[in-house]
């Protein structure tokens, strides 16, 4: 198991260093000089020479992208042009933020979606599964803004009974979590359903009847376990997508998180934060796919032992 | 003596895409308390849905529409989904076909046997470790205490068997039906697997149907043997008098296609033609398509399972007037 997980992180050195080069290089060809960006064009050439000069822009670019790597690996990301401060400290700032909203919504999805999928599986074909299913489905097509908005609507501005944007407060956490939370339950509850038909289906599930087992027990202590298997590999699929789901919600919501600054990076051209954002966001990515396999390993044996 | 299962009648359907199929079609049978009866027929005659429908565990597209299974007296198929679990595992336990997919992958096998004995018998979790490390040693185990925390995929398929044959053997049934517990498994594997089930069920006088193609291991383990085609019973005989003097053709087919031991030959014998498909079976006699003395009445005649002698029956219209269609 432990030589499992340390081929798993040694794997992942390369892959992360590719992809922090494809975002150098993205962000480095696109057009639009930070220095000219900043001083606009009052500014003596001179001046901005030295500043290029200063900020390396003027050296090749396997340069500079060894100089940050560089830098990254002490935890300096640079400096944001458009907060004048720290990339690190706004991303450290703005993270707490996401991340409780990341885990209140996985929460919440999971707290509907596997219950949901268990149940309609076992009532396959009855009434209550297609109730739920056409339920599920609305969850999946309905696209985040919409839904929030909606929610906004209802529970903030008719009923008055929510806050419709701010964080201070664990109140304001409920509607943007519930709405990003509640969009990918539906996947998840499908997702379950499927695999628990499929499962059922196995010889080892006779099996367990042919003990005597009942229905339930059947379900819970041997079916569960098995179809739980591919709905981890989903776990870490939808931590990405819970991240890009955070910047609509965010959004909506005005939550000062890594969505939201990163969304501002773009707009006002902060590579060195637009860069920070999307390597940690990419770091985040690649530690719950990592943390998704060992859990995977967990809970087959088959793996495990290998 | 004393019976102790009585099937009468039994009839299955099941839905299928190509219409409803009929792989038990008025199946009738006894085991004796302690016997081993065989059940022989080519792949796809509705042996396992038979088996499956005693302890009614078909699939969801099946259903059994008609007969009795007296186990003990009492008929198994009125029985509710309580009284069923109470019997299944306990008094009637089953082995399947495949050792590699009949055991759960994430469940450590010796929890696997515990679980049931923990079921039936309110063992505590300890007691029911101990007995199951017993019962491991019982059917060969080696290393049993270890071999209790081993998962299927570590296991050999010789070795997953007897972990299934541990199992059905656990509460010392009534009785085992044993569906094809050999045909995944090699031929020096397999002996060793039905040495052990013949000296299990010596022990512990379980009566047990053997479901195989293999009308070696019949002659080898079974005192009494139904021929199983197409969803009927074709033959039934005491093992001895059908291996001398097999009444029907399509046993008689069978036999010939059983190599013997000492014997050369170039070519094994086959019964020509393929496996019926149940989904457009012949009117008249299902077997007679690939009957080699088959006459005209024969597709038209629907031949009765008629007695022709004290412990035999024969469905042939060699034996029976046969009911016009
Ligand atoms: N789940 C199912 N759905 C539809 N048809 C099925 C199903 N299971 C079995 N059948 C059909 O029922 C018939 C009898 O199958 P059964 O498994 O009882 O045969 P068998 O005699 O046990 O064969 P084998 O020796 O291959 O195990 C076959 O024609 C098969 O195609
Ligand atoms: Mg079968």
């Amino acid at each position: 198991m432990l030589k499992y997980i340390v081929s798993r992180i040694l794997v992942m050195v390369p892959i992360l260093l590719g992809i922090v080069l494809a975002i150098f290089f993205l962000l480095n060809v696109l057009p639009g000089d930070p220095v000219s960006l900043m001083m606009k064009d009052k500014i003596k050439p001179d001046v901005i020479d030295n500043l290029r000069e200063r900020m390396r822009l003027n050296d090749p670019w396997y340069v500079r992208f060894a100089v940050y790597v560089a830098n990254a690996l002490k935890g300096d990301l640079g400096y944001s042009y458009r907060y004048h401060r720290e990339v690190k400290d706004l991303i450290m700032g703005a993270f707490p933020n996401t991340v409780k909203l990341a885990f209140a919504a996985l929460a919440i999805s999971w707290g509907i979606g596997i219950p949901t999928g268990i149940i309609a599986a076992v009532r396959k074909g009855k009434l209550s599964d297609s109730v739920l299913m056409t339920f599920s489905l609305a969850g999946v097509s309905m696209p985040i803004f919409w839904i929030g908005l909606l929610m906004q609507y209802i529970f903030a501005y008719k009923l008055g009974a929510l806050p419709t944007s701010g964080f201070s407060t664990l109140k304001h956490l409920i509607l943007p979590a519930f709405v990003l939370g509640w969009s990918s339950s539906g996947g998840i509850a499908r997702m379950v359903r499927a695999n628990m038909l499929e499962v059922m289906k196995h010889d080892y599930i006779r099996t367990a009847r042919s003990k005597g087992l009942g229905e339930t027990r059947v379900v819970f202590g041997h079916a569960l376990r098995n179809s739980m298997l591919p709905v981890v590999t989903m776990m870490a699929s939808q931590v990405s997508w819970l991240l890009s789901g955070a910047v609509v919600t965010e959004s909506i919501f005005a939550i000062p998180g890594l969505g939201r600054i990163s969304v501002d990076a773009i707009t006002n051209r902060d590579m060195p934060l637009l860069q920070g954002t999307v390597i940690f966001t990419t770091v985040l990515i690649m530690l719950s796919n990592l943390i998704a396999d060992i859990a995977y390993g967990f809970l087959d044996p088959r793996i495990r032992y290998q | 003596m004393q019976s102790v299962l009585e099937i009468k009648g039994l009839t299955t359907h099941i839905k299928t895409k190509a219409g409803t199929i009929v792989p038990v079609n008025g199946v009738s049978l006894s085991v004796l308390k302690g016997e081993i009866v065989g059940i022989v027929g080519e792949s796809g005659c509705g042996k396992s849905m038979m088996a499956m429908s005693v302890l009614q565990l078909l699939p969801a597209a099946g259903k059994i529409v008609d007969g009795q299974a007296l186990f003990e007296g009492a008929d198994l198929l009125g029985m509710n989904k309580r009284q069923m679990r109470s019997i299944r595992g306990d008094k009637i336990s089953m082995v399947f076909q495949e050792p590699m997919s009949s055991l759960n992958p994430t469940m450590k096998v010796g929890k696997q046997v515990s679980e049931s004995l923990i079921l039936h018998t309110k063992a505590s979790r300890a007691e029911a470790k101990e007995r199951t490390v017993q019962i491991f040693q019982e059917v060969g185990i080696p290393d049993a205490q270890r071999r209790y925390n081993s998962y299927p995929h570590q296991l050999s398929g010789g070795l997953r068997q007897r972990v299934m044959i541990g199992l059905a053997l656990a509460l010392k049934p009534a009785l085992m039906i044993a569906d094809e517990p050999t045909t995944a498994l090699d031929v020096t594997i397999e002996a060793q697997i039905l040495k052990l089930m013949k000296g299990m069920q010596a022990a512990s006088n379980t009566s047990i149907i053997l479901i195989t193609h293999n009308l070696g291991i019949i002659a080898e383990l079974c005192s009494y043997v139904y021929v199983m085609y197409a969803g009927q019973i074709m033959e039934q005989a005491p093992v001895f008098e059908l291996f001398a003097e097999p009444k029907h053709p399509y046993t008689q087919g069978l036999l010939k296609s059983l190599p013997m031991l000492g014997e050369h030959r170039e070519k094994l014998h086959a019964i020509p033609g393929s496996v019926p498909n149940l989904a457009s079976l012949p009117p008249g006699c299902s077997f007679c398509p690939r009957c080699d003395i088959a006459t005209s009445a024969c597709y038209t005649l629907k031949p009765g399972l008629e007695k022709i002698s004290e412990a035999r029956k024969a469905r042939c219209l060699l034996y029976s007037k046969g009911v016009a269609l």
